[in-house]
C-alpha cells in the first residue's frame, strides 16, 4: 500500500516518509513526490530535500518567525499532490560517466574481494546505477546498485583530501566524489567529467532519480 | 566601497541565503542571525535580501571609502565610528574615509554591517551568501567589499534614528541563558533519565563551533543505539551522535544528516542559537507545542510593535 507518514521537524520543516530501509521502490515514490511539490511551487517551502526513504520539506524559519509562512498553510495541500505523485511515473535519465579504473586502491578492493582486478572492473561498470540522493557536499551522489561482492570496507585512515573525479567504494557503497575533500572510501578510478560546477546553471551533473553507469576507458597518456 | 581592515574571527558576506538547492546538497547557508540581517537591512532601507557584512567574534575594523549609510545590528557590541560611539538598529551616515570599530560583543557573538545598497559581490547559485563548500571564501584582512551607490548624502546629522527600543527587544534574548526548544523526532529513542538530563543539564558552547553547526560540551548523554537512514535536517536541529554531545545545525548545515534528532530550537530563539558564542553557558528549555504556538504569537505581537517604531521614526 502507498502510505507516507508526516512528521513535523519544529515549525519550519516537515519530513515526508514513505519506507523505513533503502528500497528502490520507496525512493522512487521520494523522487516522484520531489517532483510533484517542486513543481507545485509551495507558498513559504525554500527547499525540498530528497533522501533514501524521506522527503522533507523546508520553509524559510525567517517567514515562519515573521508569520508569513506556515506548515499549516501547507500542510493541507500535501495529501492531494502525493496521491498525484503516486500515481506518476517518471522514466530516470541515465547518465554515462568514463572512468580510468586506476585507482590507487584497485589492488585493496581485489584483495578484499578475492576478485582480480579485471573482475573488479568488469563488475563495477557492469552495474546500473540510482541516484538515491545527493548530500555529504554539493553534487555527491549516494549511489544505490553496487553488486554486494565488491563490497569493501573503508580505509582505517581517511585521506586528507580526495582528488575530484575519484571513483570510490566505501563499504557496500560506491560513489563519484565531485569535489575535492576528505575521504575514507577505497579509490578505484577517476572520472575526468567536471560533475559540479558552482558557476553553471546546473550547477550538478547529476539530480536524484538519475540513473548512472560507469563506462571503462583507458588511461591517456 | 569599503575595506575590512581587521576581520572578525570569520568573516563573510550573507544574505538570506541559498533557496532551491538542497536537493543538490548544496546548504541553504545565509546569515545565521537572519532576523539581526534582515532588521539591519529593513532600517537602512535596503531590499530584505541584499548581501550584508557578517562578523562572527569580533573584535574588527573597516575602513568606509566612500560615504554611506549602514546599519549595524545583532550581538550587543560597542561600536565606533572616528572614535563616536554607534549604536546598534540605527541608522547612520558613515562618512567617506571613517573608520569603524567593533568591540568584541558584551553579549552574543555576530554582528551585521548593512550599508544602504547592499554589498554587491558575486551571485552564486543565486545568493551572495558565501559558502567555502562552493569555492567562496571567507574574508581576510584587508579585504574590499563593493556597494551598490545609491544615496551619497546624508539626509541629516550623523545619527538618523535612535531606536533605542529595538535596541531593548533584541538585548533581552542575547542576554537569555535558556534556549527554547521542542521536542525533535527521536526524542522517544531516548531513556526518560536522558530525555530529562537533555532539559536539566547546561552545556558549554564548544570553539569548535562553526556556521555549519553549534557544538556543545559537557557531560555526555546516553545517545540512543538505534541508526537513522540519511535525511534532510534543518537549521536549529539538534542532533545528538554516539559520542553523547549534542550538536545544533546553524545556517550553512548540511542538507541531509544521520544522526538522531532530539530536539529542535524553536522559530522565535533561532536568532538566540545563532548568537551563541564560544564558552557561553546554555540550558535547554522544553516546551510543548501549545506553549511553543504561544511563545511565537507573543513574539510576533512585540515584533509588530517594533516594526511600526521603526516606520514611525523614519517618517
Amino acid at each position: 500500500m502507498n502510505t507516507h507518514t508526516f512528521t513535523p521537524l519544529g515549525q519550519t520543516a516537515l519530513q515526508i516518509t514513505f519506507g523505513e530501509a533503502i528500497d528502490r521502490a520507496v525512493n522512487h515514490r521520494v523522487h516522484a513526490a520531489w517532483r510533484a511539490l517542486r513543481d507545485a511551487d509551495l507558498p513559504g517551502v525554500v527547499n525540498l530535500v530528497p533522501a533514501y526513504a524521506t522527503l522533507t520539506v523546508l520553509l524559510d524559519p525567517l517567514a515562519v518567525l515573521l508569520g508569513t509562512a506556515s506548515l499549516l498553510a501547507i500542510q493541507s495541500q500535501l495529501p492531494s499532490l502525493l496521491a498525484a505523485a503516486d500515481a506518476h511515473r517518471f522514466t530516470p535519465r541515465q547518465i554515462e560517466l568514463p572512468v580510468r579504473y586506476d585507482g590507487p586502491d584497485l589492488a585493496r578492493v581485489s584483495t578484499h574481494t578475492g576478485l582480480s582486478e579485471a573482475e573488479v572492473i568488469r563488475r563495477h561498470s557492469a552495474g546500473v546505477y540510482d541516484v538515491y540522493f545527493l548530500g555529504f557536499s554539493p553534487g555527491f551522489a549516494y549511489l544505490g546498485g553496487l553488486d554486494p561482492q565488491l563490497a569493501t570496507p573503508r580505509l582505517d585512515t581517511p585521506r586528507v583530501q580526495v582528488a575530484a573525479g575519484s571513483v570510490a567504494i566505501g563499504a557496500s557503497q560506491t560513489a563519484v566524489y565531485p569535489q575535492a575533500t576528505p575521504g575514507g572510501w577505497n579509490l578505484i578510478g577517476h572520472c575526468d567529467e567536471v560533475l559540479f560546477d558552482p558557476l553553471s546553471a546546473e550547477p550538478c551533473r547529476l539530480q536524484p532519480g538519475d540513473q548512472v553507469v560507469f563506462v571503462p576507458v583507458e588511461a591517456s597518456c | 566601497m569599503l575595506i575590512l581592515e581587521q576581520p572578525a574571527l570569520y568573516s563573510s558576506i550573507q544574505d538570506q541565503g541559498r533557496f532551491g538547492q538542497a536537493h543538490l546538497g548544496i546548504s541553504p547557508g545565509g546569515a545565521n542571525d537572519s532576523l539581526a540581517a534582515w532588521l539591519a537591512n529593513r532600517i537602512v532601507g535596503n531590499a530584505e535580501n541584499a548581501a550584508v557584512l557578517e562578523l562572527i567574534e569580533p573584535p574588527a575594523c573597516l575602513l568606509m571609502v566612500d560615504g554611506a549609510h549602514a546599519v549595524f545590528s545583532g550581538a550587543d557590541a560597542n561600536i565606533r565610528c572616528n572614535g563616536r560611539p554607534v549604536p546598534l538598529y540605527a541608522r547612520c551616515w558613515i562618512p567617506a574615509g571613517a573608520h569603524i570599530e567593533i568591540d568584541r560583543p558584551k553579549a552574543g557573538s555576530t554582528v551585521y554591517m548593512a550599508v544602504e545598497g547592499g554589498l554587491e559581490t558575486p551571485v552564486i547559485l543565486g545568493s551572495r551568501s558565501t559558502d567555502i563548500r562552493l569555492g567562496m571564501s571567507p574574508l581576510t584582512r584587508d579585504a574590499f567589499l563593493p556597494v551598490a551607490i545609491r544615496t551619497q548624502a546624508p539626509r541629516s546629522g550623523h545619527l538618523i534614528v535612535p531606536p533605542a527600543y529595538i535596541n531593548g527587544f533584541r538585548l533581552c534574548q542575547l542576554y537569555s541563558s535558556e534556549l527554547d526548544v521542542i521536542p525533535g523526532p527521536h526524542f522517544d529513542w531516548l531513556d526518560a533519565d536522558t530525555q530529562r538530563r537533555l532539559g536539566d543539564r547546561g552545556f558549554t558552547v564548544s570553539s569548535q563551533s562553526s556556521r555549519m553547526g553549534i557544538r556543545l560540551q559537557g557531560e555526555p548523554l546516553a545517545a540512543p543505539e538505534r541508526q537513522c537512514l540519511s535525511a534532510g535536517v534543518c537549521r536549529g536541529a539538534v542532533q545528538l551522535p554516539p559520542q553523547g554531545l549534542p550538536i545544533l545545525l546553524a545556517a550553512e548545515h548540511q542538507t541531509t544528516g544521520g544522526y538522531p534528532l532530539v530536539l529542535q530550537v524553536c522559530a522565535h530563539h533561532l536568532s538566540r542559537m545563532a548568537q551563541l558564542r564560544a564558552g557561553e553557558r546554555i540550558r535547554f528549555r522544553i516546551l510543548n507545542e501549545a506553549d511553543v504556538a504561544d511563545r511565537l504569537a507573543q513574539w510576533q505581537a512585540v515584533f509588530q510593535r517594533t516594526l511600526k517604531r521603526i516606520s514611525h521614526e523614519e517618517h
